[in-house]
């Protein structure tokens, strides 16, 4: 390989405060104000700060009493994650047209590689500037984006979330232990807090450390998996779970999960049972939309101080809404010491293509099918939740969203809807 | 924050390089003029295809939907601070 390409291998596009840039984009008047986007309206914790916001130490998961504390002229918006999707499929056209490979990492992120795309743009910067420039003529002249070029995705990321907004920064070779030693763990994608706090045990708050600390006393802290992973960041190598961001498209996903967090406790068991069916009607349908399913149910209810959770594996796959549910909600009745919940999860996991299962053959099974197929028509043509049983009459459902991790991009870009 | 309206409009716009642009709309007997377009979002509601658009008209900021089934427009929020 040409030496001058080893150090421009990767750009990470990455959109400067997505939700409320584009809330800023779309009210010409909150630009330049500080904005926090709360989940709906009555939310109480902030989900996305402006860049005026951050710089009054307002982030994601500030309370919006002590956001307001900090800034008393705080314009709070609720989300509308409908816009950020389709923000986001416009990203990936841009980029499409851009490259055939590019690596969807978040609704705001992605990798692009530049190697096959030399000769057509004959260097990594003009191609980010030219990103630059897309971006902002497809959503929005408000809407900019750091671009960070490395010679791989995880030293692109950490420097184009280190410097300013709206930049584009090129990390070359002999920059990149200088990157290492000073971006905090906190920063470093991939490294949660749990880790974070193991790592500091030893004092280690930078990747660079990793290179000089005592091997075995690390593994002993981290385990063998993370020594590894963590050496490779150490070196500014990708770490295993950037290099397989694109599994999704020839990979299907071996879990599918939903959950939700109120806006007080939930008491009421009706309530709650509602709710596990309104959350298990979508992780069914999102699995079957996909032609996957599990042999695995599991949930889990979080209260103020207290949680519970349970899973129950099964040697055969389970297809329909209604036995999962069942499924399930024995699993609570059995087991669950009644508490105030404010979060509830389902989880469908072990999946697996239903082309490789052979369907049971009893009339009650086939009758169930067909019921499910017709549900599935409905849903497919007129959106979740237009059929409801009995149990959910009279309240509002939970309609999906979308998260910023971006978990099920599979099932929003793969074209299941 | 957006404060809903809900009511049909008609709108007047043109074709440009393919992409339709919404330029002036007709609300209660009274045609207004687009003076910017802030977002274009592609939403499905309900199973339907529907585009909305974020509007400068005078001083305020409204969004406008188009139907893509039945191919209708409609009024459908304007926003307050």
């Amino acid at each position: 390989m040409n030496d001058s390409l080893v150090d421009q291998q990767w750009l990470h596009v990455d959109i400067n405060s997505y939700f409320a840039t584009l809330v800023q984009q779309e009210v010409p008047s909150l630009r330049g104000r500080p904005v926090g986007v709360v989940k709906d309206v009555g939310r109480t914790c902030i989900i996305a700060a402006s860049k005026e916001a951050k710089q009054l130490g307002i982030g994601v998961g500030t309370r919006l009493a002590e956001a307001k504390i900090l800034c008393p002229d705080l314009v709070i918006m609720p989300c509308d994650f409908d816009q950020y999707l389709s923000a986001t499929r416009n990203l990936k056209q841009i980029l499409d047209h851009i490259s055939p490979d590019v690596e969807i990492f978040s609704l705001d992120e992605s990798f692009i590689h530049f190697l096959p795309l030399k000769r057509q743009y004959n260097s990594a910067v003009l191609l980010a500037q030219l990103i630059q420039s897309q971006i902002r003529q497809v959503l929005g002249e408000w809407v900019t984006c750091n671009v960070g070029i490395a010679r791989t995705r995880l030293l692109a990321k950490m420097s184009g979330e280190t410097t300013p907004k709206g930049s584009v920064s090129w990390v070359h070779l002999p920059d990149e232990a200088a990157l290492l030693a000073r971006t905090k763990f906190k920063d470093v994608c991939g490294v949660g807090l749990r880790l974070e706090n193991k790592l500091a045990r030893m004092n280690i708050t930078v990747p660079y450390q990793i290179n000089f600390v005592d091997q075995q006393q690390l593994e002993s802290l981290v385990g063998v998996f993370w020594l590894k992973e963590l050496n490779k960041m150490a070196m500014g190598d990708d770490p295993l779970f950037l290099t397989r961001i694109n599994d999704y498209q020839h990979q299907a996903m071996k879990s599918i999960g939903r959950s939700i967090t109120g806006y007080q406790l939930w008491s009421n068991t009706l309530e709650i049972k509602r709710i596990i069916y309104n959350l298990t009607a979508e992780v069914v349908y999102k699995a079957r939309s996909q032609q996957l399913l599990p042999r695995q149910v599991s949930i889990r209810l979080i209260g103020r101080d207290q949680a519970w959770g349970d899973f129950q594996t099964f040697r055969h796959h389970v297809f329909h809404t209604q036995e999962v549910f069942n499924l399930i909600w024995q699993m609570v009745l059995q087991a669950w010491q009644p508490f105030p919940v404010i979060k509830i999860a389902v989880r469908l996991s072990l999946l697996e293509s239903w082309q490789k299962v052979v369907p049971p053959l009893w009339p009650e099974w086939r009758r169930r099918e067909r019921l499910e197929l017709a549900i599935n028509a409905v849903t497919q043509k007129f959106g979740l939740h237009t059929l409801q049983p009995g149990l959910q009459l009279g309240i509002a459902p939970i309609m999906p969203e979308v998260t910023g991790f971006f978990g099920d991009k599979g099932y929003y870009l793969g074209g299941s809807r | 924050m957006f404060t809903p309206i809900r009511e049909k409009i008609d709108v007047l716009g043109i074709y440009q390089h393919g992409v339709f642009i919404p330029k002036k709309i007709k609300w209660r007997d009274q045609i207004r003029l687009i003076k910017q377009i802030t977002l274009t979002s592609n939403i499905k509601a309900a199973g339907v295809d529907k585009r909305v658009y974020g509007v400068v008209i005078g001083s305020d900021i409204y969004r406008i939907e188009f139907n893509r089934l039945d191919e209708t427009w409609q009024l459908k929020e304007v926003y307050c601070e």
